[in-house]
């Protein structure tokens, strides 16, 4: 057996013989006075959400064991030969930031320092009429800066057929022949030029390798809420990720972005089908990195983690509603991978994959109902008699027998909750440079105590919206292509008492019906009630930008990159803020800028969109645009205007 | 309108992408293991286990009988 199978079924076998034990334990309790159909459903329950925690536990305590020992966790041959091979760099966008994209782009470029072989796409699917013009500004303006020969390319698709996972396939098909590998990334993504040179090596020493993962660390954002994802990233996400690298080997996982491909491998294997049926668990697959690194398995090409590569960065969602709204997204996307999950000749990682994908949204509703049926089981009159046998003698049924065990399992889970969160803060201590880098020991102290303090309060208020979600999910109500908030926002209090109104008025009833009916156990749901009743202060405060720096100021969630300069990530930074002065109605430019008209045009003819719109119709509106009477032109009418050359041409004169 | 007078100077850049060569990219299948398509295979499998192993069975040939 290998060693990577013995970890797996060692792996295994403690998830098992943990949840076992927890739930045999329970068992003892409840059979007590026999045991009932809510309490059968009550064991279930529990046996399925103690396996979910003690999965996250050991994957910990395996991440432990792997930092500790300095396992290899990547186990692919090295190479310091001259880069040969031709990488795309891809950067799809969709209605983003524009300055920022190309921010992002020119400081990946400036990163590599004109090392051979990499071009950079920016493959554009935005519909709004002002991010495109601008994004064809941003791109001319980047390349008039650049040398003439800089590999910088702009395509806007005037379809957005298959979302991302299509916009990729689209690149695939019209120029993935001319390159080697292709470099994925988010419109947030930042990479230095180090570490692609790094990817680009592996890929090249080891051919059979598909796809390698670069785990994004969580960078940029200034919110208290951000800032407390980064530090959880930064702090307890190396010590995650080598557990899961450790199990996983050359059986890995994509994550969407961050990642390089070998553009043979994936377009020979991962070309997505379209789902049958409907959205939301039909017709196009919305998570498609789970399904595309499984079909690359299935092709038989490896798929790596690289979690000590560093040089890879994302953003987080700046406030709790940014989150919880892209967690909407996501669920539905995990939930959709149900329908491949058991697709034929899938191999077991890439199904377990997909199938924690599944749980980790699956498990909040699963929690909700856990705690119904624990209070229907609280207030239903009770089954235990007036006494107990032990041995010969009567006694009395005091609920002290119980007591213990229930005690013990509640440690227990309470000791799987927060364990890795230690475990990785451990990690974090036996490595000094990293911890200076975290503000030494006191803060990164400090920042656990409080970002646990944080994870506690809002896992009720996630569980709550989660649990909606699926509802809401599940009656059919598909959620759109929304392009995500990335800037920095303080929310507004009627945006915040819309969204969490809901989550305090369930926790006062709780709480209320609790003290009312059953007082003792009133203690024990008070971590969870505390969260739920503080839903709207806890979203609000939160999502302050002047928290988030103050507490930067008191050392508190610090990472490295607010406490060390990376170039990469300074420079993104710098070019940003030179950008944002240039900020126009782009629009309007196409029609009073010559030049900007001109390279509209220009880019037009590469790839002429297909005009639905009636020929009468499109005179009309050019006759508005030329009056500039376009105050009443609809996001349709400027895309059909700006799609049309001839409209445009005409206009010229 | 904010305009800015420096956002586009001198030449523009003509090529945008470079030339397309199109190698499409095929669909792959998603199967699932259904019920029906589960018994099947194991249907198959059984029958394929239980192929004779000789060309001819020990009875046909009387001499061996």
């Amino acid at each position: 057996m290998s060693d990577i199978a013995v970890r797996r079924w060692l792996f295994l076998f403690l998830v098992v013989l943990s949840t076992a034990g927890a739930v045999f334990k329970l068992y003892q309790v409840l059979r007590v006075d026999g045991i009932d159909a809510l309490e059968t459903l009550f064991l279930i329950l529990f046996a399925i959400l103690f396996g979910w925690v003690t999965i996250s536990f050991w994957l910990a305590v395996f991440g432990v064991f792997a930092r500790l020992t300095g396992a290899t966790l990547l186990g692919l041959a090295k190479s310091d030969q001259p880069i040969t091979s031709r990488t795309a760099i891809l950067m799809p966008v969709y209605n983003e930031d524009v300055d920022r994209v190309f921010s992002g782009v020119q400081a990946i470029f400036d990163s590599l320092q004109g090392a051979p072989g990499f071009d950079f796409f920016i493959l554009s699917d935005s519909t709004d009429p002002a991010n495109w013009v601008a994004e064809e500004v941003a791109w001319q303006r980047l390349r008039q800066e650049l040398a003439p020969d800089a590999g910088i390319f702009y395509r806007h698709r005037h379809r957005n057929v298959g979302r991302k996972s299509g916009n990729i396939q689209d690149f695939c098909e019209n120029w993935g022949a001319a390159y080697d590998y292709m470099v994925v990334l988010d419109a947030d993504s930042v990479m230095s030029g180090e570490t692609l040179e790094a990817l680009v090596r592996l890929m090249d020493a080891n051919p059979r390798a598909g796809l390698i993962q670069a785990p994004a660390t969580l960078v940029g954002r200034s919110t208290c809420f951000a800032r407390i994802q980064q530090f959880a990233s930064s702090a307890y996400g190396p010590t995650y990720n080598a557990g899961l690298a450790w199990l996983q080997g050359a059986e890995g996982n994509y994550w969407g972005h961050n990642a390089i491909i070998r553009v043979r491998a994936f377009q020979s294997s991962s070309g997505l089908p379209k789902l049958p049926g409907r959205a939301p668990f039909g017709g196009e697959i919305m998570s498609h990195d789970f399904v595309e690194a499984a079909l690359l398995l299935r092709a038989g090409w490896q798929v790596w983690m690289a979690p000590d590569l560093g040089g890879s960065y994302e953003e987080p969602p700046p406030t709790a509603y940014d989150h919880l709204k892209r967690d909407r997204r996501w669920m539905q996307g995990n939930l959709q991978h149900a329908r491949v999950l058991l697709a034929q000749g899938l191999k077991m990682p890439s199904r377990l994959n997909m199938a924690m994908g599944i749980m980790s949204y699956l498990a909040s509703p699963l929690w909700l109902l856990l705690l119904i049926v624990s209070g229907l089981e609280m207030f239903l009159p009770s089954g235990i008699e007036a006494f107990t046998y032990v041995g010969r003698r009567p006694e009395l049924a005091l609920m002290v027998p119980q007591a213990v065990p229930l005690l013990q399992l509640t440690t227990a889970t309470l000791v799987l909750l927060y364990a890795p969160k230690l475990l990785a803060t451990m990690v974090l201590f036996t490595q000094p440079a990293s911890l200076k880098e975290h503000g030494g020991a006191f803060a990164v102290m400090r920042s656990v105590l409080l970002e646990s303090l944080f994870a506690t309060l809002f896992a009720p208020v996630a569980m709550l919206a989660h649990s909606w979600f699926m509802l809401s999910i599940l009656a059919g109500r598909a959620t759109g292509w929304a392009t995500q908030t990335r800037n920095d926002r303080a929310l507004p209090f009627w945006l915040v008492a819309k969204s969490f109104g809901v989550h305090m008025l369930i926790g006062v009833g709780a709480a209320y019906g609790l003290y009312r009916f059953a007082p003792a156990s009133l203690p024990w749901f008070l971590p969870l009630l505390a969260g739920l009743i503080l839903a709207i202060p806890l979203a609000e405060i939160t999502s302050s930008l002047r928290l988030g720096e103050a507490l930067a100021r008191g050392r508190t969630f610090l990472v490295p990159s607010e406490t060390m300069s990376i170039a990469v990530l300074s420079h993104a930074q710098q070019l940003l803020m030179r950008r944002e002065a240039h900020a126009s109605d782009y629009r309007h430019l196409v029609l009073d800028d010559p030049s900007i008209m001109a390279l509209h045009l220009r880019l037009l003819k590469e790839a002429p969109p297909l005009q639905e719109m009636p020929r009468a119709q499109l005179a009309a509106l050019a006759e508005a645009a030329r009056r500039r009477e376009t105050g009443a032109f609809t996001r349709q009418d400027w895309v059909a205007l700006l799609s049309d050359p001839e409209s445009l041409e005409a206009m010229r004169f | 309108m904010d305009r800015d007078v420096f956002l586009l100077q001198g030449e523009l850049i003509p090529a945008n992408v470079p030339p397309r060569s199109f190698v499409p990219m095929p669909e792959q299948p998603l199967t699932p293991w259904t019920l029906p398509r589960l018994a099947a295979a194991g249907a198959a499998w059984l029958m394929a286990e239980t192929q004779p192993a000789t060309r001819q069975p020990v009875t046909a040939d009387k001499r061996r009988v």
